[in-house]
């Protein structure tokens, strides 16, 4: 019930109550009306009364006087005298003035008696007469008065109970009226809601319905015959289920009675009906429990046609599905897609890898000769050409070595090296580089080293180098006149480190503002009109800025269109160098001249032009050199003749530097020392070198001070091994039988090294087999296993490989090329076991 | 005294095999990680030295098999490389007894089996 309602129950309580006062108060007041009106109306009749008794007296005088004078003379005794004044006396006998007066008029009677004629008695009886109708007269003068008063009163009573009973029956009615027009508008009202909601529940497209506890119908709105083709009466007490789809009938069933038996006032069910023609439809059901006496009666149910709902839910699904398809056949698009650029990009390395190796090839030629070619005695013109012809070969390979490094950072291959160098050898260095290019602008070239800056650092100086070439060479390929300089300054020092600013400022065209942020970024230089008029590849400055980033420094650049660039850059080096005199040792090739006197020196290479260039170069420096022409002619000679030193190249036809070496090392025996010639520019090959037993590796093109000195380097220490012939110290770490030996059985040893010669090379195979598919669970698999063997074996070169090779496997990256790696240390491993070791 | 090493790897399990019978122990080798489970049945070995990885089943498997299935306090010895630390953290919350980094000593590995067989 809610306040409002209850609000009105008590103003209609309040009502009741004072109508029925209202009801008492006027009933009381007409019996009050009534009382007055009945006593006045005792007072009006004993009023009357009265004055028709004066009358009576006063007729009864009338006929004493005409007894008394009928006769002219006074009868006192006639008839009717005594009966009227009896009649009198007793009509007056209330009356003390009339008893007073009849006795008087008794006296004078009693004398007229005696004396009939004495007119004195008969002048007194007249007199008394006279006195008692006067007294009557009096009596009803005053009783008429009394009596009208009454009968004014009476009137006046009459009147106002008149009105009062007027009043009460106009109240009585105007009351009775309002409450049958209240009464009206009620059942107005109720009238019209009632038929509103009987036409909403009629006309409303949602289907209404009840049933009672059995499931039958006991009303339906005609809504209904919309949705199922039956009328409500058609479906007055049939059982609701026969409507339903037969799929869904035990689902239905089911729940209805679930909800019947546990007494859930409301739920919702969706499921699918089927109409009188057979169509069937979705629909979605409320059903309220109906209760009578708090026990579930039957259902109240709302249907809902869903059907349109439903497809489209359906249909949505599909298109759902479509999509999550479509999508994920876009995803394997997308990884085969980036396969194929992961692809790419590999192929594209190793097409850098071996175009730098096709170019680098006969570049080294170029460049030896014409370095040799300068050595010789040359008309100034000629040498001016010469040396035209170097510098030009010495700008190309900083662009071959552009790519390749670009390529290389973009690989992760790049390594920074930390060795001792001379700064001012690297200024020099570059100083030298594009001084004949300077002067030939015009340009002033200023350099200014701080002094305080030791001589010595600890750090990588051709990368180093690569930096200021590349910041020196636009400085002054973009300044036409006015200055380019170089200035290092130190910015802060501790006893390990120093921190170098580096700052190479132009006077030239600038960079515009707007493309500052991106002149970092690969193939980008400050617009197309740039590449077309002063060339380039684009990759300069994202290499420096890479190269400094991996050494942890910075790059930072201010320019103002028209009047100049400034590049500045940090980067930290240690300064603790120790001075490595060895580097120190020649300037100029002229000092190597007797360094490798009497030396025989074998020089396998397939390349005529590299051919005698290292002729040429080894002759110089003393040597007696003996060419082969790939390893085959090597070993032929090998097996012949003995040298001092072997100068290798790696790619050769039909025998390759690695397989030659080691033949030379297994089969010959030799432990002559050799030196790997790459142009090879992949990491991991000097490490592949040293463990196909070369002494030492040098890449092509070569610098021939560093080729002197590293051959000496070979020939110092390899000049014990002639002598004595020991194991070479670092293959006899290959592996420790000592965790073996500790079983104390020669028997057991014997067979478990049988065994690690038969197993290992079968389980190389399998490594080799799934790193090849890339399976890498398997490749994990077998390192792990190899492992474990080796591991006993305290082979720490190969375990360390397998190690790395199941980090890749678990990283998912390829493994074959430490694959390969761990062929070549389990080559040696076993050459080494069998010599050793009586097997 | 009876124990079962399961290893795969013939080195290590000859190793193993012909140090610990030096020692007198009775041996019986498993070569997979199934055939370990069904000697540890049959066997019923008074201590287990495991490899971890092995075919058809682990040796983290063989502790759990061990502990839960059979219910005994078998001592359990794990054989574990290098970069295996996790894994022998596992196995200790299974309920391995001891462990021993491979390559290791037969000397050592005889200690810890005798120290675990005393105990």
């Amino acid at each position: 019930m809610t306040t409002g309602t209850r609000v009105k129950l008590l103003q209609t309580a309040a009502r009741q109550q004072s109508l029925t006062v209202l009801s008492f108060v006027c009933g009381f007041l007409m019996l009050c009306v009534v009382g007055v009106i009945i006593r006045n109306r005792q007072d009006v009749d004993s009023s009357i009364r009265w004055v028709h008794h004066t009358y009576q007296v006063m007729q009864t005088l009338d006929s004493i006087r005409f007894d008394l004078y009928q006769s002219s003379l006074i009868r006192p005794s006639a008839d009717d005298l005594d009966t009227h004044l009896s009649e009198f006396r007793t009509l007056t006998r209330d009356n003390p003035a009339q008893i007073r007066n009849f006795s008087i008029l008794n006296l004078h009677l009693a004398q007229a008696k005696l004396d009939p004629s004495s007119t004195s008695a008969r002048i007194f009886i007249q007199q008394t007469l006279t006195d008692m109708t006067a007294e009557e007269s009096r009596l009803l003068t005053q009783r008429q008065l009394t009596l009208n008063d009454t009968r004014r009163t009476l009137d006046l009573g009459l009147y106002s109970a008149l009105i009062t009973a007027f009043l009460t029956i106009l109240f009585i009615l105007r009351k009775m009226k309002k409450s049958s027009d209240k009464r009206k508008t009620a059942e107005q009202k109720l009238h019209t809601s009632e038929s509103k909601y009987r036409t909403l529940i009629d006309n409303v497209s949602a289907v209404i319905y009840s049933t009672n506890q059995e499931g039958r119908i006991e009303y339906a709105n005609p809504g209904v015959f919309s949705l199922t083709g039956y009328s409500p009466e058609e479906l007055h007490g049939k059982k609701y289920l026969f409507l339903v789809e037969p799929s869904f009938l035990p689902t239905v069933k089911k729940h209805y009675e679930k909800q019947f038996i546990n007494n859930i006032p409301e739920t919702t069910l969706q499921f699918r009906t089927i109409t009188r023609i057979g169509n069937i439809k979705w629909v979605e059901q409320i059903a309220l429990l109906l209760k009578k006496d708090g026990v579930p009666s039957g259902f109240q149910c709302m249907v809902r046609d869903i059907t349109d709902k439903k497809q489209l839910e359906l249909e949505l699904e599909a298109y759902e599905l479509k999509l999550k398809k479509s999508q994920l056949q876009y995803q394997e698009q997308l990884i085969s897609a980036k396969t194929e650029a992961d692809d790419a990009r590999k192929m594209q390395e190793q097409f850098l890898a071996n175009m730098s190796h096709e170019i680098r090839t006969p570049m080294n030629g170029i460049q030896g000769m014409t370095k040799l070619l300068l050595e010789t005695p040359l008309t100034p013109q000629q040498e001016e050409f010469a040396a035209i012809i170097n510098r030009s070969v010495d700008n190309l390979l900083v662009i071959i070595n552009d790519i390749l490094d670009f390529s290389k950072i973009k690989a992760g291959k790049l390594t920074i090296e930390r060795i001792d160098f001379r700064l001012q050898d690297v200024i020099t260095n570059v100083r030298s580089l594009f001084d004949h290019r300077t002067r030939k602008k015009g340009l002033r070239f200023d350099l200014d080293v701080d002094t305080i800056i030791p001589e010595w650092l600890q750090g990588d100086p051709h990368r180093l180098n690569q930096v200021l070439i590349n910041l020196v060479g636009n400085a002054i390929k973009f300044t036409e006149k006015g200055s380019v300089s170089l200035r290092v300054a130190q910015e802060q020092r501790d006893a390990k480190e120093i921190k170098l600013i580096f700052t190479v400022t132009d006077t030239g065209i600038g960079i515009p503002q707007e493309s500052i942020p991106h002149i970092f970024n690969s193939f980008s230089q400050a617009g197309m009109d740039i590449s077309r008029k002063y060339g380039g590849t684009g990759l300069g400055l994202a290499i420096c800025h890479q190269l400094l980033e991996m050494q942890g420094g910075s790059i930072d650049v201010t320019s103002t269109v028209g009047s100049g660039t400034s590049f500045s850059f940090r980067l930290s080096f240690g300064c603790q160098a120790t001075t490595n005199i060895s580097r120190q040792v020649a300037h100029s090739l002229k000092d190597f001249g007797s360094l490798l006197a009497g030396k025989k020196l074998l020089v396998v290479e397939d390349n005529q032009v590299n051919q005698k260039l290292m002729d040429y170069v080894l002759r110089r420096a003393g040597a007696a050199v003996t060419l082969a022409n790939d390893g085959r002619e090597a070993i032929k000679k090998l097996e012949v003749n003995s040298y001092d030193v072997i100068i290798m190249d790696l790619q050769m036809p039909h025998m390759d530097g690695y397989e030659t070496t080691k033949y030379l090392r297994t089969q010959l025996q030799l432990r002559t020392p050799v030196m790997a010639m790459t142009a090879n520019a992949i990491s991991g090959e000097q490490l592949r070198c040293l463990e196909a037993g070369m002494n030492d590796y040098m890449s092509k093109p070569f610098d021939f001070k560093e080729f002197y000195t590293r051959v000496a380097d070979l020939l110092h220490r390899s000049g014990s091994d002639l002598t004595q012939t020991q194991p070479e110290e670092n293959e006899s770490s290959m592996y420790n039988l000592s965790l073996l030996e500790e079983v104390g059985d020669d028997e057991y040893l014997q067979d478990i090294l049988n065994t690690f010669l038969t197993r290992l090379p079968e389980q190389l195979d399998q490594l080799k087999d799934a790193s090849l598919k890339k399976d890498h669970e398997k490749v994990f698999f077998h390192a792990h296993k190899m492992k474990g063997s080796c591991g006993m074996l305290q082979a720490s070169s190969l375990t360390d490989k397998l190690s790395l090779i199941q980090k890749l496997a678990r990283d998912k990256s390829d493994a074959t090329q430490v694959v390969k790696e761990v062929a070549i240390l389990f080559e040696a491993l076993l050459h080494q076991l069998k010599k050793e070791i009586p097997i | 005294m009876k124990i079962l090493v399961a290893e795969d790897e013939p080195i290590l399990i000859r190793t193993i095999e012909v140090r610990l019978k030096k020692d007198g122990y009775e041996l019986c080798l498993a070569s997979d990680g199934q055939q370990a489970l069904d000697k540890i049945a049959d066997f019923s070995p008074d201590m287990i030295i495991t490899d971890i990885m092995m075919p058809y089943a682990s040796g983290l498997e063989i502790i759990s098999y061990t502990r839960q299935q059979t219910g005994k306090r078998t001592p359990i010895i794990i054989l574990s490389s290098m970069g295996q630390e996790d894994v022998v953290l596992e196995a200790f919350k299974l309920g391995a007894d001891d462990y021993i980094t491979k390559p290791f000593s037969p000397n050592e590995l005889s200690v810890r089996v005798r120290r675990l067989l005393t105990s």
